[in-house]
């Protein structure tokens, strides 16, 4: 009985064994890669600038699962904490960079290419609708003035780290600290 | 009835002098190491004092030993430092810990000052020196910083147990020719319901099965020190330089070779007994629900009669080796703590089961009440209870959890013999006297025979009664006893060693 018991078990461990190494073999693999292409002039007539704004945010995900540009980049007064501050701001890229210029660096086919998002982008390239979306937001933010949220997220730091100090010691603020030094200093004054 | 046997305690108040020398004594052997600097295995406290560390009976802050639950129907037994859950979530931050002020920093002295000095119209001097960092250091403490009373009005008024006594009393205690202390040595209780071993998360802390020594495996111990903060008599440390807690061992290679612990060994007043009590250890959960001043009392019901054919039976069965029943026999521990009831255990209240016994102090012996100057011997000493210098109150929060009746029962005994005794040798105590005392006490004259034999004159035989340790017996049937014999001490040692 003993032995029918343990050899279940065993059977059953090696089966969980098994679906744990299948999940990293096959469950972590990228979807199968499509070229990006340029939107047609069409699609880029009728880009939403409304549609844009939530890809930019990251509040519809992007169909080929890339980041939102959020993450690295600013336009206009886009969320309470601003954009990321790696990438440029692009609050007035449309008065910088061509429409060409702006689609070739989302589609990684332009003559002048991002090396940061090259990588990022090629296993999960956005679509053209996305494409033509996005520019018109982009187009939308020209002339708004640029924000910069920086200094707030320095604020709301400094106030965290204090508030989880603060949080700790109340935590802990029966723990014991000096009982002979403050028992001698305690006495001390009271013989004064 | 499981019938265990543990190597048991008596230390004789009265007779202890204050004198250090069972300190020194463990020092020298075991405690001469690095990070174990500050360590007192064996420490002498004068009381009413603050002890070391500084206020260790405050558990309030501290927070060592064992407490009921409050719930009125079957509370449980738990741990006053923390649950599971808790030891968990302190694993690295534990709350209760005495600081290295509380203990103190030790020290030493830079000699080489004396001897590089130049020549000067002053005598050079030796700076100290903190032996945890070698530099220069203010001496605020040490480990007996109030001996003798030393800045009373600083450490013995702010004694834990003295909070519960009234002005009077405290009055008392501290004005000029009417003080009362006394010298507490204290070791490791060996406990039977140890809260260090309870507290380690670790499992490394365990009580040996042939007497019940509390010890910490050196490999098993990873520094987590919740025995430090759960054992309320703070009889664990922690090494920093090897990482592993440490404490008193009861000298066990000694114990196992037929002598007497170097603390017992060395004491000078002769204040220390050491032999084996046979316990029942079924009743250990019952014996530690009870009300606090019941404590007492329901651990010396735990404690069997070695004599009783019952329970030599039973000890059999439980594998108990007959040189161990006839050692339990023979112990003064039995026959001061079950038989004649004179030695009580430090806190009991902690509900840690100490087995450790103490013979409260009856001294001084002047009288309280008589102003200073003359006093006569036959009336003014060992007189009665009631005008002794004694504060019972104090030692029964000392010594039986608030109990006074045991405490003025051990007295009582200990003034008839010594009335008895003075009636016999001087004879300025009349014989009614010494009668009445001993009716008082409730005991006979054989009995203050007895107490006085083993309290006075007892030989090194009578004060140790080491049970025999039957290792070669036990590892016979795997290893050849002789080859041990020959191989004990050879081989290669490894040290404690920090981390997994």
């Amino acid at each position: 009985m003993k032995n029918q018991n343990s050899s279940k078990h065993k059977m059953r461990t090696s089966l969980l064994w098994v679906a744990l190494f299948a999940f990293f073999i096959f469950g972590c693999s990228s979807a199968p890669v499509e070229k990006a292409q340029l939107p047609s002039a069409d699609e880029i007539a009728n880009g939403n600038v409304e549609n844009g704004l939530k890809l930019f945010m990251g509040n519809v995900h992007l169909e080929n699962g890339g980041p939102p540009c959020m993450g690295c980049h600013s336009v206009a007064d886009n969320g309470i904490l601003g954009g990321g501050a790696l990438g440029p701001n692009l609050t007035n890229i449309t008065a910088e960079k061509s429409e060409a210029e702006i689609l070739g660096l989302l589609s990684n086919t332009g003559s002048f290419i991002s090396p940061v998002m090259l990588p990022i982008y090629t296993d999960h390239p956005l679509t053209t609708q996305e494409q033509s979306d996005l520019l018109a937001f982009m187009k939308s933010s020209a002339g708004q003035p640029e924000t910069d949220k920086e200094w707030l997220v320095i604020v709301i730091s400094i106030l965290g780290t204090v508030g989880v100090a603060i949080a700790f010691g109340i935590i802990y603020r029966d723990r014991l600290r000096n009982v002979r030094r403050a028992m001698v200093r305690k006495a001390e004054k009271e013989l004064l | 009835m499981k019938v265990r046997s543990q190597a048991s305690m008596v230390f004789h108040l009265d007779k202890c002098i204050g004198c250090h020398t069972c300190s020194i004594a463990c020092k020298n052997i075991w405690t001469d190491r690095p990070g174990a600097e500050y360590m007192w295995w064996n420490n002498v406290e004068t009381k009413p004092g603050v002890g070391f560390p500084t206020q260790w009976e405050d558990q309030e802050k501290y927070h060592g030993g064992w407490e009921l639950e409050d719930k009125p129907k079957n509370p449980e037994l738990k741990l006053k430092l923390q649950n599971r859950l808790r030891t968990y979530t302190n694993l690295f931050s534990n709350p209760a810990m005495p600081t290295m002020d509380d203990y103190y920093e030790p020290w030493t002295y830079n000699y080489n000052d004396l001897f590089n000095s130049p020549l000067g119209p002053d005598q050079p001097t030796a700076r100290p020196i903190s032996r945890v960092d070698g530099q220069p250091i203010e001496i605020e403490s040490g480990p007996n910083w109030d001996d003798d009373l030393g800045g009373s009005n600083i450490y013995a008024a702010n004694d834990p147990l003295l909070q519960s006594m009234t002005p009077e009393e405290k009055q008392r205690l501290f004005s000029i020719e009417q003080l009362f202390y006394f010298y507490m040595p204290r070791i490791c209780n060996h406990c039977l319901n140890a809260a260090c071993g309870a507290a380690c998360p670790s499992g490394a802390i365990y009580k040996r099965a042939e007497d019940g020594v509390v010890l910490i495996n050196q490999d098993k111990c990873r520094g987590w020190r919740m025995c430090v903060s759960a054992c309320p008599y703070k009889k664990t440390y922690y090494n920093w330089s090897t990482g592993k807690s440490e404490k008193c061992i009861l000298c066990y290679p000694r114990l196992e070779t037929g002598q007497a612990p170097a603390c017992f060994h060395s004491c000078v007043g002769r204040i220390r007994y050491l032999g084996v009590l046979l316990y029942d250890a079924d009743q250990i959960p019952d014996a530690l629900k009870v009300p606090d001043e019941q404590l007492v009392e329901r651990q010396r019901e735990m404690i069997l009669d070695p004599h009783d054919p019952e329970v030599i039976a039973a000890a059999k069965a439980s594998g108990v080796p007959d040189g161990v029943i006839t050692a339990a026999q023979n112990s003064p521990v039995y026959r001061y703590v079950k038989e004649w009831k004179l030695a009580l255990p430090l806190h009991p209240e902690y509900r840690t089961l100490p087995m450790l016994f103490y013979v409260p102090p009856l001294l001084p012996v002047l009288n309280a009440t008589q102003p200073s100057g003359t006093q006569r011997v036959e009336t003014d000493l060992f007189s009665s209870l009631e005008n002794a210098r004694v504060p019972v109150r104090y030692m029964s929060r000392t010594l039986a959890a608030g109990n006074d009746d045991l405490v003025i029962k051990s007295y009582l005994k200990m003034i008839a013999v010594r009335l008895y005794k003075r009636h016999e040798t001087v004879g300025d105590v009349t014989a009614e006297d010494a009668q009445a005392a001993l009716a008082k006490a409730n005991m006979t004259a054989e009995e203050a025979e007895a107490i006085y034999k083993l309290t006075s004159i007892p030989t090194y035989q009578e004060r140790f009664v080491i049970p025999p340790y039957s290792r070669e017996g036990d590892i016979e049937e795997v290893y050849d006893p002789q080859q041990r014999k020959a191989e004990t001490g050879f081989g290669k040692r490894q040290g404690p060693q920090r981390g997994l």
